[in-house]
C-alpha cells in the first residue's frame, strides 16, 4: 500500500516536473476530418479522459468508435493501456448489452483506440450508455467511466435480430458499412452474434451467402464473394455493384450445410 | 474491289453538280465498261485489286438513275455498291458493312480522318454525319487492302468531302435540290453556294431532311421510323502558289428525333462537328505531299420517352472526340511508284446510362468507361510498273494502338468484374500484302495475297453491359481479346469485250481469333427483358468466302443493261456461319437513254438466308424481290440547268425485309419519289 502511494507520488511529481518543464500549451492532437465527436467522459481511477468519435451520429447498427484517451491533467495522449467498452441499454423493465468489438492491442492506432458497438435498438426504447474501463499500463492505474449516447433508428436497417432455424436463440446480424459504397467491388462485411443479456457471443460456424439485386430492375451482379468468418463474429466478402442506384443485398445463412435463415437483406444506395 | 466516285476535274467552271456523287451511283452500273480506263487514268495502272475508282465521267449525265432523287442519303448511295451491305436499325443511321464484315472490322473514315460514332449501339456510324450535298466521292477497298488508313480485315470506306474548285472567272453559283417521298411523307432539301476565284474558293452547303413514319408494303405503318436532321458544311480552298494548296473544312450535322424501329430506343439528339485543315504540296510527275490536321466531336443522346413499352425511363448519352494528324506522300522513282502515309489519332470515348425508377433513387451506369485510344501507324506501298511484267504491288502497314481506361466509376466497375485495365491495353498490328496483275488482250487477271490484323474496339474490350437488340443480350467487354488475324486470298477475272464486260471477283479469307459473343452462364442482364449476358471471345477461326460478279451489256446506243450478283459465305470452327452473313443478292437494271431523258427499270432479288449463327441466335430470313421504275429529264438553261426526277420504288408494294435488318422490321412499301433540282 505504501509502495503504491509512493509510486503515485513519484508519478505525480514526475508529471508536475514534466509539465513545468514543457510549456503549458496543450498538445495538438490531429483529429481526422471525417470524425464526429460523440461524447466524452472522465475515467476517474485511471486519471484519464475518454473522447469518443464516430463516423456518423450513433445509429442502430454497427457503429465504429474511435476513442481518444488523454491524461486528465496534462492532456497528453495515452498510448499504453487497455480499453474496454461495454454498451448498456437501460429500459424500464430490464437492462441489456449488445455486441461489441474492443481493441485487443494496448497500443492505439495512431491516437485512437478503435472499437465498435452494434446498437440493436434506438434510444427511444431506453437509455444507451457506453461504459469504459481503462487500465493504463504505464501508470498501472485503472478506472471506469460512462457516457450516454442518443442512438437513432437507421433507415434502411443496418442491423437485424431474428430467430435462426438452428435453435430458439436470437441472432444479431449487422452490416459493417464502409465509409462510402462505390461502383465496382466493395468489401461486404457483416457481424453475427448470439443474442444475450450481458454477453453477445460471436457466431463463427455459419456459412453466409450473399446475392445483390436491383429490385426495380430485377437484375443482380456477378463476381461477388460470399463472406467468410474472420474473427469476433465478423464475416468478410465482396459485393460488386455494377451501377449506382438502390441495391438490395440478400443474405442466406447456413449452418452445417443446412439453410437456417433466408429472406433477409440490407438495402444499399449508391 | 474498290470504288471511287468522283467529280471530273475540269478547267472550266464546274457546272457539274455537287451531287455528282449521286450520279456516280448510276455509274456504279456502268462500272465494268469503264473499269479498265478508270483504273488506268486514276491510278496509272491496270491493277484490278487495288483501290478502283469509279468516276462520274460525263458531266452531261444529268440524272441519277439509281435513285429517284439526287437527295438520296449517303447510306442509300452506299447500299448500291457491290459487296457492300448495310445493317439496318432504322431508316437512317445504317451501319455499312463489306461482305460479311461490319462495325469495327472495316475502317469508315471521312476524308481519311478517323471519327467514331458516340453511340454504343452503333446507331451513328459516322456515315450518318455526311450528306450527299457535301460528299464528293466514296472510296471502297475490300479486305486487307483497306489498310491505307488503319489496320483492317474487312476493308475501308472513305467518304471524301466536296471541295470548291478554282476558276479564272469570279463567279458565285447556287444549286438547289428538293425531293419528296410518299412512303414516309419525307421532304429533303439542300442548298449549295459556290464562290470561285482564281486562287480562292469557298463552298457552303446546307441540307435538311424531315420524314414521318414510313409505310411498309401492304400499308403497315412502321412506328418510330421518323427522323429529322440538318447538315451544314463550309469548305475553303486557297492556292498559296502553283504547288501549294491549303484547304479548310468545317461541318456540322444535327439530328433530332430519329426513330429506330429495330431498337428499343430512339435518338433524341445526334450532334457532330468536324474541323480539318489540309495542306497539299504538288511536285513534278504527280509527286505529292499532303498533310492534314483534324478534330471531330460527336454527342449522341438516346430517347425512350416516346415508347410506351419502356419499363423505366432512361437517358443514354455518348461522347466521342477525336483529333489527329496524317501525312501522305506519293512519288515515282524509276519504275517504282511509292505511296506512304503516317498517321496519329487520339480518341476519347465515354457513354453512360441514367435510369429513373419511380419512387426510388436514380440509377447510373457507365456503359463505356471513359477511355482514350491512341493509334499511330505507318503505311508503305511500292508498285513496280514495268511493261509486260506482272505489275507486282507490295504494301505494308504497322499500327501501334493503346487503349487507356481513365480512372473513375467506369474503371471501378471494370475492376469489379476482375478486368485488368489499370494499365493501357497495347497492340502492335501488322498488315501486308502482295498483288499481281496480268492482262491478256480482253482478259484481265489479278491475284492478291495478304495478311491483316484488326484491333478489337473499345466496346468489345471494355463495354459494360452494352445491350444488343439483335440477339437480346447484354454484352461485356473483354480486355484480354487478341486481335483478329486474317489470311486473305483474292482472285479476279475480267473479260472486256466491245459491248459486254464481265467482271468476277473471288475471295477466301481465313480469320484466326475472330470475335463472337458467348453467353456467360449465371450472369443476370442489366437490361430489363434481355435474355442474359454475353462476353466477347476469340474463336479459333472463321472463314469467309464468296464472289461478286458484274455483267454490263451495252445492247444498243440507247439501251444498256447491268447485272450484279453477290455471294457470301462464312463458317467458323464451331461449324456455324458468322452473324450478319448477307444472303445471295442479285441486282439488274435496264436503262433507255434518249437525248435529255432516261427511263430505267430495276430488279432486286435476295435469296432466303439459312447460313445462320446459332451462337448469336440468328433466325432465317425469306427471299424477296422488288421492281423499281425511274424516269428523269433535264433542261439546259442559259446558265445552269434544271432537272426533274420521278421514281416508283417497290412497285409491287412487297412487304419485305433484308436479312441484316434488325428485328426483321419491314422496309418501305411502294414509294413514289419526286425530285427537282436547279442549278444557276
Amino acid at each position: 500500500m505504501i509502495a503504491i502511494i509512493l509510486i503515485t507520488l513519484i508519478a505525480c511529481k514526475k508529471d508536475e516536473n514534466s509539465s513545468s518543464n514543457t510549456t503549458p500549451t496543450p498538445e495538438v492532437i490531429d483529429i481526422p476530418a471525417n470524425y464526429i465527436k460523440l461524447g466524452e467522459t472522465w475515467i476517474g481511477g485511471a486519471a484519464a479522459k475518454a473522447t469518443v468519435y464516430g463516423l456518423k451520429a450513433p445509429f442502430t447498427g454497427y457503429n465504429k468508435l474511435y476513442t481518444l484517451l488523454t491524461d486528465s491533467t496534462s492532456g497528453k495522449v495515452l498510448k499504453n493501456g487497455h480499453l474496454s467498452i461495454y454498451p448498456e441499454m437501460t429500459m424500464p423493465m430490464m437492462t441489456h448489452s449488445s455486441p461489441v468489438d474492443n481493441q485487443e492491442s494496448e497500443v492505439p492506432n495512431g491516437n485512437f483506440y478503435e472499437g465498435a458497438v452494434v446498437f440493436t435498438m434506438p434510444s427511444t426504447a431506453g437509455v444507451w450508455r457506453l461504459k469504459f474501463n481503462y487500465h493504463n499500463h504505464a501508470s498501472d492505474k485503472e478506472g471506469n467511466g460512462s457516457m450516454e449516447l442518443n442512438v437513432v433508428q437507421s433507415d434502411p436497417a443496418r442491423s437485424l435480430s431474428f430467430i435462426a432455424g438452428d435453435d430458439s436463440s436470437k441472432v444479431v446480424l449487422a452490416l459493417v458499412e464502409p465509409e462510402k459504397w462505390k461502383n465496382g467491388l466493395n468489401d461486404f462485411e457483416i457481424t453475427l452474434h448470439k443474442k444475450g443479456m450481458t454477453d453477445f457471443p460471436e457466431i463463427k460456424d455459419y456459412t453466409v451467402e450473399i446475392e445483390p439485386e436491383m429490385p426495380s430492375m430485377g437484375h443482380g451482379s456477378p463476381n461477388n464473394v460470399n463472406p467468410v468468418y474472420t474473427k469476433n463474429g465478423h464475416y468478410l466478402g465482396k459485393v460488386n455493384f455494377t451501377m449506382s442506384g438502390l441495391w438490395q443485398v440478400n443474405i442466406r445463412l447456413y449452418k452445417n450445410g443446412k439453410l437456417i435463415k433466408d429472406g433477409i437483406s440490407f438495402t444499399i444506395t449508391l | 474491289m474498290a470504288f471511287h466516285l468522283q467529280l471530273p476535274c475540269k478547267k472550266e467552271l464546274p457546272l457539274a453538280k455537287p451531287w455528282n456523287c449521286l450520279w456516280a451511283v448510276s455509274w456504279l452500273l456502268l462500272l465494268p465498261l469503264n473499269l479498265d480506263a478508270q483504273v488506268d487514268s486514276l491510278l496509272n495502272r491496270n491493277q484490278l485489286l487495288k483501290t478502283i475508282t469509279i468516276s462520274e465521267k460525263s458531266p452531261n449525265q444529268a440524272f441519277n438513275f439509281y435513285r429517284g432523287s439526287k437527295l438520296a442519303n449517303t447510306e442509300e448511295i452506299l447500299s448500291r455498291v457491290p459487296g457492300m451491305n448495310l445493317i439496318r436499325r432504322g431508316p437512317i443511321g445504317m451501319d455499312p458493312g463489306l461482305r460479311s464484315y461490319q462495325g469495327n472490322q472495316i475502317n469508315l473514315t471521312i476524308d481519311g480522318m478517323r471519327m467514331h460514332g458516340a453511340c454504343t449501339d452503333r446507331m451513328d456510324p459516322v456515315s450518318i454525319y455526311i450528306e450527299p450535298a457535301n460528299l464528293n466521292s466514296i472510296e471502297i477497298n475490300q479486305g486487307a487492302s483497306g489498310a491505307y488508313s488503319g489496320s483492317t480485315i474487312g476493308g475501308s470506306v472513305n467518304l471524301n468531302l466536296q471541295k470548291p474548285d478554282f476558276s479564272c472567272k469570279h463567279v458565285i453559283q447556287g444549286k438547289y435540290n428538293s425531293s419528296f417521298q410518299s412512303a414516309s411523307r419525307g421532304l429533303s432539301q439542300s442548298l449549295i453556294l459556290d464562290g470561285v476565284q482564281k486562287k480562292f474558293a469557298w463552298r457552303l452547303s446546307g441540307a435538311l431532311r424531315k420524314a414521318g413514319n414510313y409505310t411498309a408494303g401492304g400499308g403497315q405503318e412502321i412506328r418510330y421510323s421518323q427522323y429529322q436532321k440538318w447538315n451544314s458544311a463550309l469548305a475553303i480552298s486557297y492556292k498559296i502558289n502553283e504547288y501549294s494548296l491549303l484547304q479548310v473544312d468545317a461541318l456540322v450535322d444535327q439530328g433530332r428525333n430519329i426513330g429506330y424501329p429495330g431498337l428499343s430506343m430512339d435518338v433524341g439528339k445526334a450532334n457532330a462537328a468536324i474541323l480539318a485543315a489540309t495542306h497539299t504540296l504538288d511536285g513534278k510527275q504527280g509527286n505529292q505531299l499532303r498533310t492534314k490536321l483534324y478534330w471531330n466531336n460527336v454527342y449522341h443522346e438516346m430517347d425512350d420517352t416516346k415508347r410506351p413499352e419502356t419499363p423505366i425511363h432512361m437517358d443514354m448519352p455518348g461522347w466521342s472526340r477525336t483529333y489527329g494528324i496524317f501525312q501522305e506522300a506519293q512519288a515515282k522513282a524509276g519504275l517504282i511508284h511509292w505511296k506512304a502515309r503516317w498517321d496519329y489519332s487520339h480518341t476519347f470515348l465515354k457513354a453512360d446510362m441514367t435510369m429513373y425508377p419511380k419512387n426510388e433513387p436514380i440509377m447510373f451506369m457507365k456503359t463505356l468507361a471513359d477511355n482514350n485510344q491512341q493509334n499511330a501507324g505507318l503505311f508503305v506501298k511500292a508498285e513496280l510498273n514495268a511493261p509486260g511484267f506482272l505489275n507486282p504491288v507490295v504494301w505494308f502497314r504497322y499500327d501501334y494502338n493503346a487503349l487507356e481506361v481513365l480512372p473513375g466509376i467506369g474503371a471501378d466497375n471494370l475492376a469489379g468484374m476482375g478486368m485488368q485495365v489499370e494499365k493501357p491495353i497495347q497492340n502492335h498490328l501488322k498488315n501486308g500484302g502482295i498483288e499481281f496483275n496480268k492482262k491478256y488482250n480482253k482478259l484481265l487477271l489479278g491475284f492478291k495475297a495478304s495478311y491483316a490484323e484488326r484491333c478489337p474496339s473499345a466496346n468489345e474490350r471494355i463495354g459494360f453491359y452494352l445491350y444488343s437488340r439483335a440477339d437480346n443480350f447484354d454484352y461485356l467487354g473483354n480486355p484480354t481479346l487478341k486481335p483478329e488475324q486474317a489470311l486473305q486470298a483474292e482472285f479476279q477475272v475480267v473479260v472486256e469485250a466491245e459491248q459486254l464486260s464481265w467482271s468476277n471477283q473471288f475471295y477466301f479469307h481465313h480469320t484466326q481469333n475472330a470475335l463472337l459473343g458467348f453467353v456467360i452462364p449465371g450472369y443476370s442482364a442489366m437490361t430489363i427483358g434481355a435474355k442474359g449476358v454475353k462476353e466477347w471471345r476469340n474463336l479459333a477461326f472463321a472463314n469467309a468466302w464468296g464472289m461478286e460478279t458484274v455483267v454490263k451489256w451495252k445492247i444498243s446506243h440507247s439501251f444498256s443493261n447491268l447485272n450484279t450478283l453477290r455471294l457470301t459465305s462464312t463458317r467458323n470452327n464451331l461449324g456455324e456461319a458468322m452473324p450478319f452473313t448477307p444472303p445471295l443478292k442479285i441486282m439488274e437494271a435496264l436503262s433507255y437513254t434518249r437525248h435529255k431523258w432516261k427511263v430505267q427499270q430495276e430488279f432486286e432479288y435476295a435469296s432466303s438466308q439459312h447460313q445462320l449463327s446459332n451462337t448469336f441466335g440468328e433466325k432465317s430470313s425469306p427471299s424477296w424481290f422488288l421492281f423499281h421504275l425511274r424516269f428523269s429529264r433535264y433542261w439546259t438553261l442559259k446558265r445552269g440547268d434544271i432537272g426533274f426526277q420521278f421514281a416508283i420504288e417497290n412497285l409491287l408494294d412487297r412487304n419485305y425485309y433484308e436479312h441484316l435488318d434488325f428485328m426483321k422490321i419491314a422496309r418501305p412499301g411502294r414509294n413514289f419519289i419526286i425530285g427537282f433540282n436547279l442549278s444557276i
